[in-house]
Parts: C-alpha cells; structure tokens; sequence
C-alpha cells in the first residue's frame, strides 16, 4: 500500500519573472504527519518553495499537488480558498494585527474569507488554543500589551485555528537566541503531534535539523 | 456585504481614537467650511427675498433704490425723511400704505414709527402685552425682548441722535407695551410705535412745562413768548400727555417711506405709473431690488465657489497623501491579511468601509458645525 502524500511536486520550475532567480524541483514528496525542514542559505528559493506549497505561487511548469488536491490547476480564487482550509501559515516575526485583541487576531482568518464560517464553535476554539499555548486570562489583550514569545504563540494559534492539515512555517526562528528558537520549534513540534498535521518549516538554523523526520536542502535554485 | 469588513474597520477606528478623532474634525472642518458658505449663502438669500416678495411696491424719496428698500425692509441704513405724511392720502386710494418713519435707535435697536396697518400686513402676532396705543409706548421685536430682558412694564431710553447736537431733541423715555412672537425676520430686531411718537423723538410734537409770566420772556396773557430754558419732558406720562402738542401742520410732517400694499394688480401698476413721472418720489418693486442685488451676490458667490473648488481639490490632494501614507503604513497588515486569505476586494472593502465611517463622522461634524454656526448667526446678526 502506498504511504498517503500530504505534498508533491513534481517537476516543478518556477521563475520570477526577469529577475533571474529559477527554482527547480525534479520530484520532492512529504508524508502525511511528517515533520520536514526546508534548510538552505539566503536566496536558495526556500521561502519561494513554501509559498508554491501554499497556493501563492503558481509554478511555470510541473506539478503541485497538496493533500490530493492539484492547487496548481486551481484558480486564483479557488487556491486562496482551498489555502484557508488546508494550509496554517506561520510567518518570520509572527505578525498581529495590532488593533485586533489576541482573541481577535486567533479569529481573523474567519473575517478574511467567505468559505469559513465565524460561529461559536470557532470562538470556543480559539479561546481553547490560546489557553492550550499559555495565553489564560490574555484573550482581551492587544499585541503592544503581549511579550514577543506571547505573540509568537497567538500567531501559532491563528495558524492552527481553522484545523488545517499542513502547517507551513516561514522562517519562525529567525532572530531569535537558540533557547527562544529552541521553544517556538517545540511549540510547533507539539501541535502539530497533538493534531496529526504535517509540518513544512523554512529555516536556515541547521542547529534544528536533528528536530525533523526529513530535511530538504536547497543550494542556489536547486536540491 | 458580510459584516466583517465592518467589525474590523470598526476595530481599526476604535483603536486609535485621538487619530480617528483628528481625522473626523480634520475632514469635518474641511467638508463645513465650504458647506457652511453656500447654506449661509441660500439662507441669507431667501431671507432677503422672502422679505421683498412679502412687500409689493416701496414709495420714497428719489435717489438710490437700493437705500430706499434696504432701510424700509431691513432696517439697515439712514435714508432720511424724504416725504411729507401727506404722501398718504395720494397712495390710500390705491391700496394699503403704511408710513414708515427712521432714523432713531433704542440700545442700538431700530425704531420704526408706523401705523398699526404694519403689523396686519407683516402678520405681526403680539405675543405678550398690547399694540402701542398712546404716544412714548413701543412694542418691541422678539430678539430686542430677549438681548435687553425687556418686558411689557419696561422702559427704554432712545439713544441719542447726535450727542453734539445740544438744540436738538432729547432721547425720549419708552414704555415698552407688548413683545413680539418671533418672526425670523428683521422685525424680530426692531422697536416699533405710532408714528407720532418719532415726531416726538424729532422733536416736532413735543411737551413742555406751562408757559406763564414767570418763565416768559416776552408778551402777554396767553400770547407769551416761552423762554429756551423751559423744561421740555423727556418722559411721557398719562399727567403730561395732554400738554404734547404740535406747532404746524402735520400733513408736511416727515415720513421716511411709505409700504403700499395694493389692492390688485391694476391698482399696483397705477401706482408705479403715476410715480415714474413724479420728480420728488419714486416707487419702486422691492424683488426686483432685491434680485439685482442678489444677481451681483451671486456672482460674488461664483467667483468664491471656485475658490471652493480649489480649496477641495487641494484637501482632496491632502486626503489622498494621508491615505497613501496611512496604506503604506498598513503595508505589513494588508499583506498578512492577503497571506491568511483576504482576496484584494475584502481588503478594498474594509478600507472603503473605514473609509466610509471617516466620512459619516466628519459630515456629522460638519453638520454639527453648521447648525452651531447658525445658532452663532442667528444671535449675532438675525439670519
């Protein structure tokens, strides 16, 4: 029986524009449930990869397929809504909104598009997520009243609120001291566990590599 | 539309109140400014025409049309006595004339000596108190009532003509009868009393004390010659009222200009027809004034909506560079709310709606600003 694909990519080519920059991928495939790391010096393409994952990005040629679904075929509109439902994103600096409460911000995926709908499951959930993460008793709180390694945790839990099946992370330790860096790893590692997702994390920490079941490394526009 | 674009323009607003507050008032005072011209503008205009429209012909002394009607209307201006009282028996027969005497003020307020016919014609509705019936009393317009506190019982000084002018009459002391209801109209600012009343204030019709042996100083009996020291009252009162009287004739008595209201159309332009040939008084149709001064307004106001123009196209520039500057600031929001699964027109949207908010709240601005700059005119100038 064949082990069931949460990503592949099959040939894929993607350029931008005349910039120059040409990322190839003869064949590249992630597990469901795996934990891979994406590693690679500054301008490889890393974060390139990830957003082609994701449904940002369209390749110019091969094939993107994500949890079963063909997402390079898909229109403008149907991958940004096949994105809100199957992807969590989690980005380098963990950006708020900052005149949305912690609560607010865990939510917002849910004012952003129509395919999701806000209802009181959803609040449950998010109130939920932030105790889970240590965040008891700050729901009401703007991000300028949050510590950094709060915010990074409401971020993860706007990451995780829609119950995506792949959990893309962009860089989420850069900048930080290796304890800090250390703790959002083991923060990612462990939701995802609990959830059964998989994890595609962008760094280029090699210090984390011993953390993923894989690593993909990528070296000037190519594995 | 789905309400999120809302929750969160609202969010965004209530975040930041001083800045949401600086660019409500910002805007708000930028959108009254202009808008408060041109309702100020109309307003003034229609006054002035409603006024004109309610008075069909002004008969006065020949010379400017537009002193004639401005001082018989609106109380604005001196056009001195240019008539005799018997301008009315040649314009009773065509109608309703009603003779107005100007030129004198009470705490800075026009007096108007008329007939009791004025207050018929202007609808006048005595609100407290009665019509003057006797000479010194005087009704006053509802505005005069409230700024000096003046009720029925009260009295009032005229102020004096010409304080170097030691021969002339002295200001009279004036029982106030009645107040007026308000009216919205000049008559709101104005004093009004029989028209022999003025003659007193001109000091034609006058009261003095007896003229006997003691203080003449000349003639004999009951044909003394009256010294100029003899005390000429200041007051009128039920005592000495039988002793006013006039010397002469009172029909070459003055009368500032005369109101006609004619009985029909045929009667109107009779009136205009006799007077076009007449070399010492005109009649002239107060809209018509009104409409040419109103046309020279008019394009005053061309002239200054275009500067308006200039004006909003420069805090459009000004409103376009601080949304510009406000996106570029909201640069990073707007891209992770792209990334988390905002299409561009949710995006739009939430701006338009903040957008629309700003605006919402500084048109209430303006049109609290517009209502509090009317109150402001309206205790200040009437309008």
């Amino acid at each position: 029986m064949t082990e069931p694909l949460a990503v592949r990519l099959d040939e894929v080519g993607f350029s931008y524009g005349d910039a120059g920059f040409r990322l190839t991928l003869p064949a590249w495939q992630v597990a469901r449930g795996a934990r891979v790391g994406v590693v690679g010096p500054s301008g490889c393409g890393k974060s390139t990869l990830l957003g082609l994952v994701a449904g940002e990005l369209v390749p110019d040629t091969g094939a993107v397929e994500v949890a079963g679904t063909r997402i390079d075929q898909l229109d403008d509109g149907g991958r940004r809504a096949w994105r809100v439902r199957n992807v969590g994103l989690v980005f380098q600096d963990f950006p708020l909104v900052d005149y949305l409460d912690a609560v607010h911000n865990v939510v917002l995926p849910y004012r952003l598009h129509g395919a999701l709908r806000l209802d009181a499951a959803v609040w449950d959930r998010a109130a939920r997520l932030l105790d889970e993460l240590g965040l008891a008793g700050k729901h009401g709180r703007l991000p300028a009243r949050l510590s950094q390694g709060e915010r990074q945790r409401v971020a993860i839990a706007r990451a995780l609120v829609t119950e995506p099946s792949l959990l893309l992370a962009d860089e989420p330790t850069t900048g930080l001291d290796a304890a800090n860096a250390d703790a959002v790893m083991a923060l990612l590692a462990q939701a995802v566990a609990a959830r059964g997702m998989t994890l595609v994390m962008v760094t280029h920490d090699h210090r984390l590599e011993g953390r993923f079941d894989d690593v993909l490394h990528l070296s000037g526009g190519a594995p | 539309m789905s309400r999120h674009p809302w929750v969160l323009a609202l969010r965004y607003l209530a975040a930041s109140p001083g800045r949401t507050l600086v660019m409500v008032v910002g805007l708000g005072v930028a959108l009254f400014l202009p808008a408060f011209t041109v309702v100020v503008g109309r307003l003034a205009q229609d006054r002035l025409l409603d006024r004109a429209e309610a008075t069909p012909l002004v008969v006065g002394h020949t010379g400017n049309e537009f002193d004639l009607v401005m001082a018989s209307l609106y109380f604005h201006g001196d056009i001195g006595d240019g008539l005799t009282y018997d301008v009315l028996d040649a314009l009773t027969p065509y109608g309703t004339a009603v003779p107005l005497h100007l030129g004198y003020t009470a705490g800075g307020a026009p007096i108007v000596g008329t007939s009791l016919d004025y207050f018929d014609e202007r609808g006048l509705v005595v609100a407290e108190g009665r019509h003057p019936a006797v000479l010194g009393e005087v009704v006053v317009g509802s505005q005069v009532a409230a700024d000096a506190h003046l009720r029925p019982g009260d009295t009032l000084r005229s102020d004096q003509k010409n304080l170097y002018d030691l021969a002339g009459a002295y200001p009279l002391l004036l029982h106030v009868v009645g107040v007026l209801a308000p009216t919205g109209t000049p008559d709101d600012t104005a004093l009004f009393c029989d028209i022999k009343t003025t003659w007193v204030l001109d000091g034609l019709l006058h009261g003095h004390e007896t003229v006997t042996q003691r203080n003449a100083v000349a003639g004999v009996d009951d044909n003394l010659e009256a010294s100029l020291g003899l005390f000429l009252f200041t007051e009128i009162t039920s005592e000495n009222l039988p002793t006013f009287h006039l010397h002469g004739d009172a029909s070459v008595w003055p009368v500032s200009s005369v109101l006609v209201w004619p009985r029909d159309a045929r009667a109107h332009d009779e009136v205009l027809g006799d007077l076009a040939v007449d070399e010492v008084r005109q009649a002239v149709r107060p809209v018509q004034v009104v409409r040419t001064i109103l046309g020279i307004v008019l394009r005053i106001q061309e002239l200054l909506a275009s500067w308006v123009v200039l004006v909003a196209v420069s805090t459009s520039l000004f409103v376009g560079l601080v949304v510009s500057l406000s996106l570029r600031l909201r640069q990073g929001e707007i891209t992770l709310m792209r990334r988390i699964g905002a299409s561009r027109g949710t995006v739009v949207a939430m701006l338009g709606v903040e957008a629309v908010l700003l605006l919402v709240g500084a048109t209430a601005v303006a049109v609290g600003l517009t209502i509090a700059g009317r109150a402001v005119l309206a205790a200040a100038v009437g309008l």
